[in-house]
């Protein structure tokens, strides 16, 4: 485990800090505190503002919450950052099976497949290009997503997926934090 | 191959899940709007378009959805050339589709939303319900895409849940018509009662009015004939002193019984409006009023052989104007003399049943006959050509049951007997 940053389990949090990882378990509904939360722990300013960030991006909105991970697993797949990739890649693999089946052909397996809805495989292109190369966004990527039938609202609560994964995928790299434990084996 | 399956199970199930989406957001909707809003936060995770359009017919009337680039409307469609297409798609009840430049050559097509540069092909699929109830949808999409079946379930799942709840609103909306027409109409009669118990109490306060002034008319009329009357009486009498011809005489005894005739009527009217001006609430000794009844008409009963026996059980106090009482013994004792057979026997009871005070007037007189008995109370009704009564006895009496908040009932066999039965609150209302 990385000591860049203070690993703050919940046992030795401040009050304050243990205020904002129940937040996070109830609201992401998951029984433990992610390493990703932990690592910031040791400062509740930092903390609460990139709690509030993720919340607001990634649990709210119009976008389903499937498409969403699916967009993070990618870019943060191609970033190369493991801790992200490993970690949403499995939340939306979990949530494609929670739907109905059972076997082991993963969600994440083949994001371009014709038979993803088109709407799905147009999201996760253009707001990976963008987060990759945001520079290079160009006024085409936005149309195609509104003629994919995403509303104004919509295609800003994409884009902003592509920051957040920025942002996310920086923390863990930066801080070095490992997969957690219980995500890799659950219970 | 396997892994094909998987990627399409994957696909269904997320189809689905959006599917459920929208289903849940449609159940709330109670607007139209809101349809709009489920449509396009959750139509392009479930199939793939460009355009969408979803014609709703239920009974002649019409709606549309129109969809594209993450907007929305609801209107009602005019009858134009893409109103002539889905007709025509509706007669076939086939899908139909058109690829490329088939969409411009269409007569219809090529003048619709759905010629667009971006649009490759137009797909349309007829959905019947009832008779009356049908849905086109017609997609439009940027590539050719070769639709299978799982597209057209979830294209007529669509179809189905905006059908069931465009049913649904078109029936609130008309149970909020009806409720608001009856309320309407609740408004309306609310209004008409009230001007009528306005009109009802105006008409009422008029002819109490006028029902007052004809008591004091008739008050004052009965009791200014009664003086020249005991005039005309007193002359007849000075008159027989006068004179002993015989025919003179005749005459003026004649004039004198007229004369009394009349003073009896007037007396009887005089009831009548006397009773409600001078009447005391007193407690009814009715053992008196029978004697000196007895003694009033002891003459004429011994005349023909006649007796008046009573019996009062009652033991309650009952508090009334006692004249009323008087008024109606003497008016049936008065009939009974009048009417008799041999060996008149008046009979009178009197008692409490239950809350009642129950008087039983009998005799064994001639009777009434049957076909006459139900007119018996009419005003100025005389029971046969040869009565000499006035015809106002008996309306004289009901008028005063009546007064006493009580019922009077005959029941006669002629030339045997005849019963009144009077039944009155023995509380008298206040």
């Amino acid at each position: 485990m990385s000591e860049r940053f203070k690993i703050v389990d919940y046992q030795s949090a401040s009050p304050e800090v243990k205020a904002i990882y129940e937040e996070t378990m109830k609201e992401m509904g998951i029984p433990f505190v992610l390493n990703w939360f932990k690592c910031q722990g040791n400062n509740a300013t930092v903390l609460r503002g990139n709690w509030e960030k993720l919340r607001n991006t990634m649990l709210r909105g119009k976008v389903p919450f499937v498409l969403k991970q699916l967009i993070i697993y990618n870019i943060s797949n191609l970033k190369g950052c493991d801790y992200c990739s490993q970690a949403h890649g499995i939340i939306a693999d979990s949530l494609g099976k929670s739907l109905t089946g059972t076997d082991d052909i993963k969600l994440t397996a083949d994001l371009n497949s014709t038979y993803i809805p088109s709407s799905y495989r147009k999201a996760i292109e253009v707001v990976t290009k963008c987060a990759l190369a945001p520079r290079n966004t160009t006024d085409a990527d936005f149309e195609s997503l509104r003629d994919e039938g995403y509303s104004l609202e919509e295609v800003q609560e994409l884009m902003a997926l592509a920051d957040l994964t920025n942002m996310i995928n920086t923390i863990a790299d930066i801080s070095g934090i490992q997969i957690d434990n219980e995500l890799v084996e659950p219970r | 191959m396997e892994a094909l399956q998987g990627i399409m199970q994957n696909a269904k199930r997320l189809r689905y899940e959006a599917l459920s989406a929208f289903a849940a957001d449609l159940n709330k909707a109670a607007k139209y709007t809101e349809i709009c809003d489920a449509l396009s936060a959750h139509i392009k995770y479930i199939i793939d378009f460009f355009q969408l359009r979803l014609h709703h017919f239920n009974k002649g009337e019409s709606g549309c959805f129109e969809m594209s680039r993450g907007e929305c409307v609801f209107f009602k469609p005019r009858q134009d050339g893409l109103w002539k297409y889905e007709m025509e798609v509706f007669e076939t009840g086939l899908p139909v589709n058109y690829f490329g430049d088939a969409i411009q050559e269409h007569k219809l097509l090529a003048r619709s939303v759905f010629n667009n540069p971006k649009v490759a092909a137009v797909y349309s699929l007829p959905v019947s319900y009832f008779k009356d109830q049908k849905i086109l949808i017609t997609i439009a999409v940027k590539s050719q895409i070769h639709y299978i079946d799982i597209d057209f379930k979830f294209l007529k799942s669509i179809a189905d849940l905006v059908a069931n709840k465009l049913m649904q609103l078109d029936l609130l909306k008309k149970i909020e018509n009806t409720n608001k027409e009856l309320k309407a109409k609740n408004a309306q009669i609310t209004k008409l009662n009230y001007d009528l118990e306005q009109t009802v109490n105006l008409r009422t306060a008029e002819l109490t009015n006028a029902n007052e002034e004809l008591k004091t008319l008739f008050y004052r009329t009965s009791h200014d004939f009664r003086a020249p009357l005991a005039n005309i009486m007193g002359l007849a009498n000075i008159a027989k002193l006068v004179t002993k011809d015989k025919d003179a005489l005749n005459l003026f005894e004649k004039c004198e019984e007229v004369a009394h005739k009349m003073d009896a009527m007037l007396s009887k009217l005089n009831v009548l409006s006397t009773y409600s001006y001078e009447h005391q609430i007193k407690p009814v000794d009715f053992r008196q009023i029978l004697r000196e009844l007895r003694a009033k008409f002891q003459d004429k009963l011994q005349e023909i052989g006649g007796r008046l026996i009573f019996d009062i059980v009652l033991d309650d106090e009952h508090l009334a104007n006692p004249d009323t009482y008087v008024t109606i013994l003497e008016n049936l004792l008065e009939n009974s003399i009048n009417y008799h057979n041999t060996n008149l026997i008046v009979q009178v009871y009197i008692l409490r049943y239950k809350n009642d005070l129950v008087i039983k007037f009998s005799d064994n007189g001639q009777g009434i006959p049957l076909k006459i008995i139900g007119k018996i109370y009419d005003m100025y009704y005389r029971g046969n050509s040869e009565s000499t009564g006035s015809g106002l006895g008996l309306y004289v009496v009901r008028k005063l049951v009546r007064s006493l908040h009580g019922n009077i009932f005959a029941q006669s066999k002629p030339k045997k007997h005849t019963h009144f039965i009077i039944k009155v609150p023995l509380v008298q209302p206040s």
